[in-house]
């Protein structure tokens, strides 16, 4: 029951809310989702170049936060430009790197800023969610490998496993203080209890499967890779043990942990072991939507129905691995490694608490504010006092369409991501060889010269469509791209970086 | 009624300023004790690997027989096998173990695999040209090991929601290159136990 405020104090709330969204900028009132659409679907057209000036348009100046070098790293990246878009990674890692500062010395600032209680989630500083914070680092790993620096990319892959372990501290805690938080505040914990809310769509078995919303099979995957290209066997190992801890049942991954001790062995016998990265699809995207939350107000515990809004997710798309295929026949044993899909599920479910917490603070103040002005339209209808009653009701209105206004769900989230990534594994013997995937969007095709021991192939499929990146880095020997793609104007990008372990660790090949 | 409000002033004031101080305030950074016990997680840390080695070279230099009859035998060192899920760089341990032992000057050291291709591509370059070839180190001189120093470590981690309880061991063992035969072997164990 709210009976002890009084309705003055949710009067000067809102105006304390009013003060803050002014505070806080346009960022209160921006649509990320929509803005995010126009972008991707430059992407999805074959038009990168274009998605990244709609991306600096729409975030000038101060606008320019994480999230913004988040996806213009990513975007980079699709293009090929993979100097610019480290340099977008490097900015954002900066701030993550802040956050971890603040993670190990005083986790209690993590909590975010008083004007989310009172206008709404997005005027709140976007600090990544913690997949994102790790895959910020991984990305970061790839664009290295992509042009060549195995030393700079075993940095970034080590930084990998460091901050999800310190995600996995601060986690650890606050989960147990939002929870034990609500239950004090008598808030509602969990998403089920919002009447209305499509449930189904963050309790899909695969996103429950999940261990948790920030480790991922991937960033594992490829540090065992790395970490055993660069003869680091103690470290590879944990790697992929890790990745089968994430993703168990998948024999690509069970066979590289039993296979290490043998490979590491071995010989330079003329063969290049060759990681293919296949990413496809883009990560979901969360999308405000209104709720009614009935709140019990007053001493007679009079029910009030206030609008809230809570981020949802669209339904789940079903997803087929890719197939690749090694010289039209050969068969490379593949595992699906990233289900950025699934743990924007789990993510949003784990913030759900947190989210609905705030959002109950600021529901409760207007509810109070909307009773006590009921109350004093029936005191004013016992007095015939019209006038007063007259003012009460625009007063009412006033602070149903202010509501309106401002209670918006926080619709951030790095959508530039794929929504999947599998990796594929082969040993192939050194010189030419025609690759082909098979994605549920279409095929793609293209050769490469494998000319070391040990070579990184990354293939992006986004959208439906498939292309080639201009400027791509290329090995020594050269590596010659083509199309047989059934969609015409095909998108894919494809980088490959491989490891010349042959001569000296020190030495490595760079294209 | 006026020293209420008075009191009241105080309270805000001193507030303001505690947040105004809190806002100054800046992480500072200090050089500490490399030794000091390190308890920030319960992830392997400094004082692990360094109780690990230091443990271990003792163990190895009292207890191996070919090391105390005083034969300065000649060892070379294997990776040691990570089995845990932690990113562990076991041979910080076997480097600070190495260190420790040559001090003793009752152990040699040859070169191992890792630096194996180090120590080819350096004879091959002294075989260049450019060199005095009287002065340049021969190919087909170098010393095998007659002991191989090899283990693994593994843990095991059990978790509930207040408690993290990580045990961790780790095995080493000296072999006989030519007869096989096991000189030594030791255990070392370490408990970490957190609570939330």
């Amino acid at each position: 029951m709210i009976n002890r405020l009084h309705a003055g104090f949710a009067l000067r709330l809102l105006l304390l809310a009013a003060a803050a969204l002014h505070l806080a900028g346009c960022g209160s009132l921006r649509t990320y989702r929509q803005e995010m659409d126009v972008t991707l679907r430059r992407v999805v057209d074959g038009d990168v170049p274009g998605a990244i000036k709609v991306l600096e348009k729409n975030n000038k100046g101060g606008d320019r936060d994480l999230l913004f070098h988040l996806e213009l790293g990513e975007l980079r990246r699709l293009n090929g430009e993979y100097p610019r878009s480290l340099e977008a990674f490097r900015t954002a890692d900066a701030v993550i790197q802040a956050w971890e500062q603040t993670a190990k010395l005083d986790p209690s600032k993590l909590s975010g800023s008083v004007a989310s209680l009172l206008v709404n989630d997005k005027v709140r500083v976007y600090q990544g969610i913690d997949y994102e914070k790790v895959m910020v680092a991984t990305r970061m790993a790839m664009d290295y490998l992509a042009v060549g620096d195995w030393d700079n990319a075993r940095v970034h892959i080590k930084r990998t496993h460091e901050r999800e372990a310190l995600i996995a501290e601060v986690r650890a805690k606050q989960y147990v203080e939002i929870r034990e938080d609500a239950e004090r505040k008598g808030a509602r914990q969990s998403f089920k209890e919002i009447g209305g809310y499509p449930v189904q769509t963050l309790e899909v078995p695969e996103a429950l499967a999940l261990k948790n919303g920030y480790q991922n099979a991937l960033s594992h995957y490829l540090a065992g890779f790395v970490y055993e290209a660069l003869g680091e066997g103690s470290l590879a190992a944990p790697g992929y043990r890790t990745a089968i801890e994430l993703r168990p049942g998948q024999a690509l991954l069970e066979d590289s942990l039993g296979g290490l001790d043998e490979r590491m062995a071995l010989d330079d016998d003329g063969k290049c072991d060759t990681l293919f990265v296949i990413e496809t699809g883009l990560a979901p995207a969360r999308a405000s939507r209104d709720f009614n939350l009935p709140i019990p107000v007053g001493p007679d515990g009079r029910w009030i129905y206030v609008s809230a809004s809570f981020p949802v997710l669209s339904d789940r798309a079903a997803y087929t691995a890719p197939a690749v295929t090694v010289d039209r026949s050969l068969g490379v044993g593949s595992a699906h490694v990233l289900d950025v899909d699934a743990m924007a599920r789990r993510a949003l479910a784990d913030e759900m608490p947190g989210i609905m917490l705030r959002t109950f603070a600021r529901s409760a103040s207007r509810a109070l504010a909307q009773y006590e002005m009921q109350r004093q339209m029936e005191e004013g209808r016992r007095r015939n006092r019209d006038e007063d009653n007259l003012g009460m009701a625009l007063g009412l209105l006033a602070l149903q369409i202010g509501g309106i206004v401002l209670e918006s769900a926080d619709e951030r989230t790095w959508r530039s991501l794929p929504a999947h990534v599998t990796v594929a594994r082969g040993r192939l013997s050194r010189g030419v060889h025609s690759v082909q995937v098979d994605t549920s969007s279409g095929a793609v095709s293209f050769d490469v010269n494998l000319s070391a021991s040990h070579a990184v192939v990354a293939v992006r499929v986004a959208g439906g469509r498939l292309f080639v990146a201009p400027g791509q880095p290329l090995p020594p020997a050269d590596a010659k791209s083509t199309m047989i793609d059934p969609a015409p104007g095909a998108t894919a990008v494809v980088s490959i970086q491989q490891l010349d372990r042959s001569t000296s660790l020190a030495s490595r090949r760079i294209p | 009624m006026q020293a209420n409000l008075t009191l009241r002033l105080l309270s805000v004031a001193a507030l303001a300023g505690c947040i105004v101080l809190s806002g100054c305030a800046k992480p500072k950074t200090r050089y500490g004790d490399a030794g000091a016990v390190e308890t920030v997680t319960n992830q392997f840390g400094s004082t692990d690997l360094q109780m690990l080695a230091e443990q271990m070279s003792q163990s190895m230099l009292s207890e191996a027989p070919v090391i105390s009859s005083g034969n300065l035998p000649i060892v070379t060192i294997q990776e040691v096998k990570n089995k845990t899920s932690e990113y562990i760089d076991t041979r910080t341990i076997t480097n600070r173990m190495r260190a420790t032992l040559q001090k003793s000057r009752r152990v040699r050291f040859a070169a191992d695999e890792a630096d194996m291709k180090k120590q080819i591509s350096e004879l091959q370059r002294q075989q260049s040209e450019y060199y005095k070839q009287e002065q340049s180190a021969q190919i087909g001189q170098m010393v095998g090991a007659g002991f191989r120093l090899s283990g693994e470590i593994s843990s095991i981690v059990k978790e509930t929601k207040d408690v993290k309880d990580v045990y961790y061991q780790l095995f080493l063992s000296l072999t006989n290159v030519q007869t096989g035969i096991e000189e030594w072997s030791d255990t070392k164990d370490i408990r970490k136990t957190t609570q939330r």
